[in-house]
């Protein structure tokens, strides 16, 4: 494959975290207080979930790991592990910062959802705005993803897998380039395509939370695909 | 003035025109059976996708669907609401009146945010499932027609668990799935989605799925029966590549010369199906039955 795949972290997408409605004065303050205990609760509860599942994922990944290299082998299972505590943590940002608004139920109309996803990309990026990049991608765990991607997307039998990519890229889609800077905190632009990303890669990538995916993105064409907020 | 008398009288009898053609409706229609129609890669707010939303409203007046599938591309571009207007509601607008419900699946230029839409019924889900067949509250192991939205962008563990379990579950008599990336495709741009079939194909043998609509290539395209399920490409309901058809010898039906979209009927254990061009000419019609292994016959 000619170009480099590059995976990023996407901005979350708003989950509906409450089904309270925001009230009025002190009334509303001890509701969007309540619905941050909650949201908090909620990432604890799926954190500790979600621990279980990367330690299989950890232990099926480090058996792939040549015998004898014992060091490698630890040193990945580690990387994974820290790396699944940093999504953890993310995830528990969203979620306050998600429960910090009236929440989606599905029923709602464009005006609404235009203006929630303003205001939770806004309450992110207040809660993230030291990030800096490789806060969650950190330098142990890029190469094992790189690697685990580039293994998937290699040789002839991983055409099909190479083809889904392009379809909706930004730079391979036939409706026309529409470029996405790579920048932390930023929006993904509304008038680009998504990258479809091939089941047979996201099953050999670390397990994610329900409300982050995966998104795979050309770095020599300096776009990326994300799910967009 | 006498040159808007003539644009007018040009437009009535462009209106008459199609709506003549729209009269020729193939399939039973009965009031007792599941009617629907399926489109697919619509959301430009064009000539195109207007003009074939008043041939779907011309077909309505004849054949009363209550509901209509959308295989995805709902929105191309920006979606502000602005867009969801002139991309949706406006070529829409006098289905939705009626009380036609739409049901949306997420394709690769839709954003996730649609699924809060009220309009396309997907409760804020990427993936759902809905009941198409008529009676009472809608229990998942009723018999009947039932429909699996699923988002072919994002083939997780967790879509791809929920889907195996549901059709496990479903003791629906239909089990029709519909997502944006074609299994089969004859479209010379896109083209089958080798990687999604190989995951998906096996849990929709295995679970009984009957029908697979689909879109992403800008055609329509009834595939010849695979393993046992019918599958349409339903793409050109906004968007259109004229010529892009190829020849793979799956094809069953092809037509890629206008602006399409489907309508279907389900009666006991028939589908009937009738795909309609923007200037209302069938392209295809058929009928096939789920026990016989979805082997289409066209009158």
């Amino acid at each position: 494959m000619r170009s480099t795949w590059l995976l990023v972290l996407a901005l979350a997408v708003p989950s509906a975290a409450s089904e309270d409605k925001p009230g009025h004065g002190r009334d509303a303050r001890k509701e969007a207080q309540k619905r941050a205990e909650k949201a908090a609760e909620e990432a604890a509860e799926e954190a500790e979930e979600r621990a279980e599942e990367t330690e299989e994922f950890a232990e099926k990944l480090a058996k792939r790991i040549e015998k004898g290299n014992e060091q490698r082998r630890k040193d990945t299972q580690e990387a994974i592990k820290d790396f699944s505590k940093r999504l953890d943590d993310y995830l528990k940002l969203h979620k306050q910062a998600a429960a910090s608004l009236p929440s989606l139920t599905g029923q709602e109309d464009p005006a609404t959802i235009a203006a929630h996803r303003v205001a939770l990309a806004r309450a992110i990026r207040a809660r993230r705005g030291a990030a800096r990049r490789g806060d969650i991608f950190d330098a142990k765990v890029v190469p094992t993803i790189v690697a685990r991607v580039r293994a998937e997307l290699q040789g002839p039998e991983a055409r099909p897998a190479r083809k889904v990519i392009r379809e909706g890229n930004p730079r391979f889609d036939p409706e026309g380039y529409v470029p996405v800077p790579i920048r932390i905190n930023a929006d993904y632009p509304l008038r680009a395509p998504v990258s479809t990303v091939p089941a047979s890669v996201l099953l050999v990538l670390p397990p994610l939370p329900d409300a982050l995916e995966s998104a795979l993105s050309d770095a020599t064409s300096s776009c990326a695909t994300g799910r967009p907020t | 003035m006498r040159s808007a008398r003539r644009a007018a009288t040009l437009a009535a009898v462009a209106l008459w025109g199609a709506a003549a053609h729209a009269q020729t409706i193939t399939l039973p229609n009965k009031e007792s059976s599941v009617r629907f129609a399926v489109m697919g890669d619509t959301g430009r707010g064009d000539t195109g996708q207007l003009e074939t939303g008043r041939m779907m409203e011309a077909v309505h007046a004849k054949f009363p669907f209550t509901f209509v599938v959308m295989v995805g591309d709902n929105m191309y571009g920006a979606d502000t609401p602005r867009d969801y207007v002139r991309k949706f509601e406006q070529p829409y607008k006098n289905l939705i009146a009626k009380g036609v419900k739409f049901y949306a699946a997420l394709g690769n230029h839709d954003n996730p945010n649609q699924r809060f839409y009220r309009q396309f019924n997907m409760n804020g889900e990427r993936f759902y499932t809905f009941r198409g067949s008529a009676g009472g509250l809608a229990k998942l192991t009723e018999g009947g027609v039932r429909f699996f939205a699923i988002d072919s962008n994002y083939l997780d563990k967790s879509q791809l668990d929920w889907l195996a379990k549901e059709l496990a579950a479903s003791g629906s008599d239909w089990k029709i799935c519909f997502f944006h990336h074609p299994l089969y495709s004859s479209g010379r741009t896109h083209g089958s989605a080798l990687e999604t079939r190989a995951v998906l194909e096996p849990i929709f043998v295995k679970e009984g799925v009957s029908v697979v609509l689909s879109g992403h290539d800008h055609i329509y395209e009834r595939i010849k029966p695979q393993k046992g399920i019918q599958h349409f490409v339903v793409g050109a309901g906004g968007s259109l590549r004229r010529g892009d058809i190829r020849r793979t010898g799956m094809t069953a039906k092809g037509f890629d010369q206008d602006y399409t979209f489907m309508i279907a009927e389900i009666d006991g254990d028939e589908m009937h199906f009738q795909a309609v061009s923007r200037k209302g000419e069938t392209v295809d019609s058929g009928v096939f039955n789920r026990a016989a292994g979805a082997s289409a016959t066209s009158p």
